[in-house]
């Protein structure tokens, strides 16, 4: 017990941290001192709280937002379909999304709000692609709902594909890898203020339907026995989920890995399942967006990387390092 | 007195209708053993009795209310189910589980006070799993987490309990462990159960009747005590051609065993 | 069995590390290189070229019909004169303006493929005395000369190999001369160039990208070369790259520059970059000193044979009192009319 709130305080903690030094960290030097004014709502007008309202602070906001999003589905998939490999793309959300931005970039305006528009109208799609699958299929079986994630996504990137063989290798084509690779750089405040409600309205109400979720985990039969009708709710969390991934990923593009991941550090450090659980995978989303964000704003001085790479890059150690922990408890000495 | 539990005409399967126009009534504080060979439907029947399964047409009563029109939600004040697979993931202590047969007895937005929980804390003791509160239910045993998922069913309290072959993983001794305190709550507490279980024997010894399902229909339900040797021997034979009933003469109930032809 | 475990491992990871670093020298040997042996057999009258992969080339005569693979090495024919012995191109030619103005024959020949699919049996079946191919599409050189037709390979990334690719198809066409004289025009006009800006102060440029104004172009790149030449300081040439890089908003802030350049194949306008409230403190946009460069001529970004425009453009656009419009706008008249024989639309000719 004593470990569990040892866990869960160390969390906030690096969060609260790594979301510090994130706003304090970019191209445009802004000092520790002035960032505290422009918080007191000194120096406004200027340049420095110009750039601190519009872009800093947006930035940091959308990261820890869409990684907890991230996270959070993760976490939500998970359990729901007790698969350790789902991940928010399970709907096939970021394929479609990736879809219809590339659409966007190749066929249409490509201008920034298109872009989003695309993507999250597609992503959105998706989902409604795989329900009728799972419908079709007759069975409501919880591998139904996998598969037709897969059959969505593989289309999704076949049209992907395409578009990228169409694409003028000069401009549009760039544009479509930047976007597939995810980053945080184009945020500003105009860019998140619809958006960030989709994103947080739905994962308010998947923590506040933690023990629906746990319930549904236990598998049909015994949801059914408990009240809860597996296909309704789980429709229900596959939407919630599917909107707030689908608004996350048409503003940053595809973050891999970070919805995988981060439900993996949680369950393999607090080894429970319930409300503490789900905001732990969010908020371990949240951090490895945000130092991921904070790797690819500054390795090369000046230039954006994308974030994919980094966030796999950062994921990785931390899992082996996990795993080595939990192997040791539980064998011998041979390997 | 009305019979608690009433299924009238029902036919339930996947697809295509496996058991077809079921119909039979169970009185409060009876025991109902659903006796049948494998893959002739048993499970089948309690899924549709649930709602797992396609219910094709036909009625269920509870209490006489038609639980084929109602929500899940409801429903779930009424029946509740024991699976044949526990089934139960990793990261749930037992006390969240038993809590979740408290949450579904309560409506939508309902919490869980300290009177419910004190109420949780003491019917894990009569179940003699007090001790694995704390502790996660997928580490424990297969007898012990058929015991924690009794205790939530009874923590629900609905007036009908189905299990499906609930001694099925279980050795010897937690079998009849399991028997024995499932036979004592339909009794004390006045419940309907309905348990689906192959061995013949064993039902004879638990249940206060049997429905026996074969073809795809129920062939007979027969009550147990009612019934003399040779009409429970008619009714297994139904299934079991060579069976041979006799009273047990070392203690109370019947023996069975296979005739060589 | 932990200590075997682990030997393995360093075992493989050395492996790797072998494989991987042979491999990455062998590629590295493989590009950029630049021979410049070219000689003419008086006796014979053979041409034996040596293309910028290395290949050796010997065409018997000049050729008089050629298949042009990409836009630039049919620009190069243009700006050398012989686009009339042109029978095959690169495909979406009517989107080049300049083949509308200056010849609008191009556009009536085959296509032939571009930089992602190409057409050996398009090609082959044309019967080209000589085909001009980039780099990037090399791996069909030899499909081609096993049929029996000459391909020179050219790779323009630079000034310097641009040059040595217009020297290459004059002789290749037996225009030599032609070749020459475009070699000496650039010659004069970057030592008037150079001139010009000597003691004027370089005002701080930012090159924006083709697909987004949030990608410029590193110190390696051509473009940023062009901002040094015109007499500018690149803010990102310091970025490292050898490619279009994203940066953020809050770096262009940062940088401050007086000038933004946008490229003539950009997907967006001046007017964007000037209605962006995120870049509203950047001096280049107060000051209003956002420039495009024309878009319905060439690519003048980019190393084409009329690439010196881009240069004059730049730096007429830098320091206006030193090489006012006006001149500029006559200057792209007279070469247009010089080299490709047109008179171009001085409307065209915009910033």
């Amino acid at each position: 017990m004593y470990n569990k709130i040892r866990i869960v305080s160390a969390t906030i903690g690096i969060l609260l941290a790594i979301m510090i030094i994130s706003i304090c960290v970019g191209s445009y030097p802004l000092s520790v001192n002035q960032i505290w004014d422009i918080l007191q709502g000194k120096l406004q007008e200027t340049m420095e709280a110009n750039v601190f309202w519009n872009l800093r602070f947006p930035r940091v906001l959308m990261g820890v937002v869409s990684g907890g999003a991230l996270g959070l589905a993760g976490g939500v998939y998970q359990t729901i379909f007790r698969n350790s490999l789902a991940s928010p793309d399970l709907t096939g959300v970021a394929s479609g999304a990736s879809f219809g931005a590339a659409f966007a970039i190749v066929l249409g305006a490509g201008s920034a709000f298109s872009i989003m528009a695309g993507a999250f109208v597609m992503g959105m799609l998706s989902l409604v692609f795989v329900l009728l699958l799972t419908r079709m299929s007759n069975m409501e079986k919880v591998g139904s709902y996998i598969l037709a994630g897969i059959i969505v996504s593989s289309l999704a990137d076949a049209g992907l594909m395409m578009f990228k063989f169409m694409a003028n290798p000069e401009k549009e084509l760039a544009a479509i890898e930047f976007w597939t690779m995810g980053s945080l750089s184009t945020i500003t405040n105009q860019k998140i203020v619809p958006q960030i409600w989709f994103v947080i309205a739905p994962m308010i109400l998947l923590l506040l339907l933690h023990r629906q979720i746990v319930i549904l985990s236990l598998g049909s039969e015994h949801a059914r026995s408990l009240g809860i009708s597996p296909e309704v709710w789980r429709i229900i969390f596959l939407s919630l989920s599917t909107l707030m991934v689908a608004a996350v990923v048409s503003v940053t593009g595809v973050i891999a890995f970070v919805g995988l991941i981060a439900p993996h550090i949680t369950f393999i450090a607090y080894k429970r399942r319930n409300a503490i659980y789900f905001c732990l995978c969010a908020m371990w989303g949240g951090i490895i967006l945000l130092i991921a964000d904070i790797f690819a704003r500054s390795l090369y001085k000046g230039a954006e990387l994308p974030l994919s790479i980094l966030t796999v890059l950062l994921s990785v150690p931390i899992l082996i390092w996990l795993l080595c922990r939990k192997r040791g408890k539980n064998c011998g000495s041979n390997i | 007195m009305d019979p608690i539990f009433r299924v009238e005409h029902l036919t339930v399967g996947y697809q295509n209708p496996i058991i077809s126009d079921a119909s039979f009534d169970v009185n409060e504080g009876e025991l109902v053993g659903i006796i049948g060979r494998n893959g002739q439907g048993k499970t089948t029947l309690l899924r549709g009795l649930t709602g797992d399964a396609k219910r094709f047409s036909g009625k269920i009563y509870v209490n006489e209310k038609d639980i084929t029109k109602i929500s899940v939600k409801q429903q779930a004040k009424m029946i509740s189910v024991l699976p044949q697979k526990t089934n139960i993931p990793e990261g749930v202590t037992v006390e969240e589980i038993l809590e979740m047969g408290c949450y579904a007895s309560k409506p939508f937005f309902a919490r869980i006070n300290a009177k419910d929980k004190e109420r949780i804390k003491h019917i894990a003791k009569v179940f003699h799993v007090a001790e694995f509160l704390e502790k996660e239910c997928f580490k424990l045993s297969a007898g012990q987490q058929q015991m924690v998922l009794m205790c939530r069913m009874f923590i629900q309290n609905t007036p009908v309990m189905l299990l499906d072959e609930p001694n099925a993983a279980l050795d010897y001794s937690n079998e009849q462990l399991l028997l024995d305190f499932l036979r004592r709550l339909v009794k004390e507490y006045k419940k309907v159960g309905i348990l689906v279980i192959h061995d013949p024997e064993a039902a004879l010894k638990w249940c206060d009747s049997l429905v026996i399902i074969n073809d795809g229909k129920i062939a007979e339900k027969i009550d147990i005590k009612d019934s003399s040797k040779e009409q429970l021997q008619k009714a297994l034979q139904i299934l079991y051609p060579n069976i041979q009933v006799e009273k047990n003469p070392f203690c109370e109930g019947y023996i069975c065993y296979l005739k060589e032809k | 069995m932990k200590k075997n475990y682990l030997k393995k491992l360093v075992a493989l990871f050395l492996v790797f590390s072998l494989t991987f670093s042979i491999v990455a020298c062998g590629n590295s040997n493989n590009g950029n290189k630049t021979e410049k042996k070219v000689e003419t057999s008086v006796e014979t009258k053979e041409i034996k070229l040596t293309d910028q992969a290395g290949r050796k080339i010997t065409l018997k005569k000049p050729a008089k019909t050629i298949v042009s693979c990409y836009y630039i090495t049919t620009y190069a024919t243009m700006a050398l004169g012989v686009e009339d012995r042109v029978v095959g191109l690169e495909k979406k030619a009517d989107s080049r303006p300049i083949y509308h103005m200056a010849a609008p024959e191009l556009l009536e020949k085959t296509q032939v493929g571009s930089m992602k699919e190409f057409n050996v049996e398009a090609t082959a079946k044309l019967k080209p005395d000589l085909v001009i191919m980039p780099m990037k599409l090399s791996e069909h050189a030899d499909t081609l000369t096993d049929l029996g037709i000459n391909v020179l390979v050219v790779n323009p990334e630079s000034q310097e190999l641009l040059e040595e690719m217009l020297l290459l198809i004059g002789k290749a066409c037996g225009v030599e001369e032609k070749a020459e004289a475009l070699l000496k025009y650039y010659d004069k006009e970057l030592k008037k160039v150079s001139k010009l800006i000597k003691d004027v102060k370089k005002p701080s440029v930012y090159m924006a990208g083709n697909s987004s104004y949030l990608t410029t172009a590193p110190g390696t790149m051509y473009q940023s070369n062009l901002i040094t030449l015109a007499g500018g300081e690149n803010v990102a040439a310091e970025l490292k790259g050898n490619y279009w890089t994203e940066v953020s908003y809050e770096t262009i802030l940062n940088d401050n520059p007086e000038v933004i350049i946008i490229p003539c194949n950009a997907e967006y306008t001046k007017e964007d970059i000037l209605a962006d409230k995120n870049l509203a403190g950047v001096s280049a946009i107060k000051e209003k000193r956002v420039y495009m460069m024309p878009q319905n001529i060439e690519e003048w970004d980019s190393p084409v044979p009329s690439g010196i425009l881009g240069t004059m453009w730049l730096t007429s656009v830098l320091h206006e009192k030193e090489y006012p419009f006006e001149k500029f706008q006559k200057d792209v008249i007279e070469y247009y009319k010089e080299f490709y024989g047109f008179e171009i639309d001085k409307t065209l000719i915009t910033k």
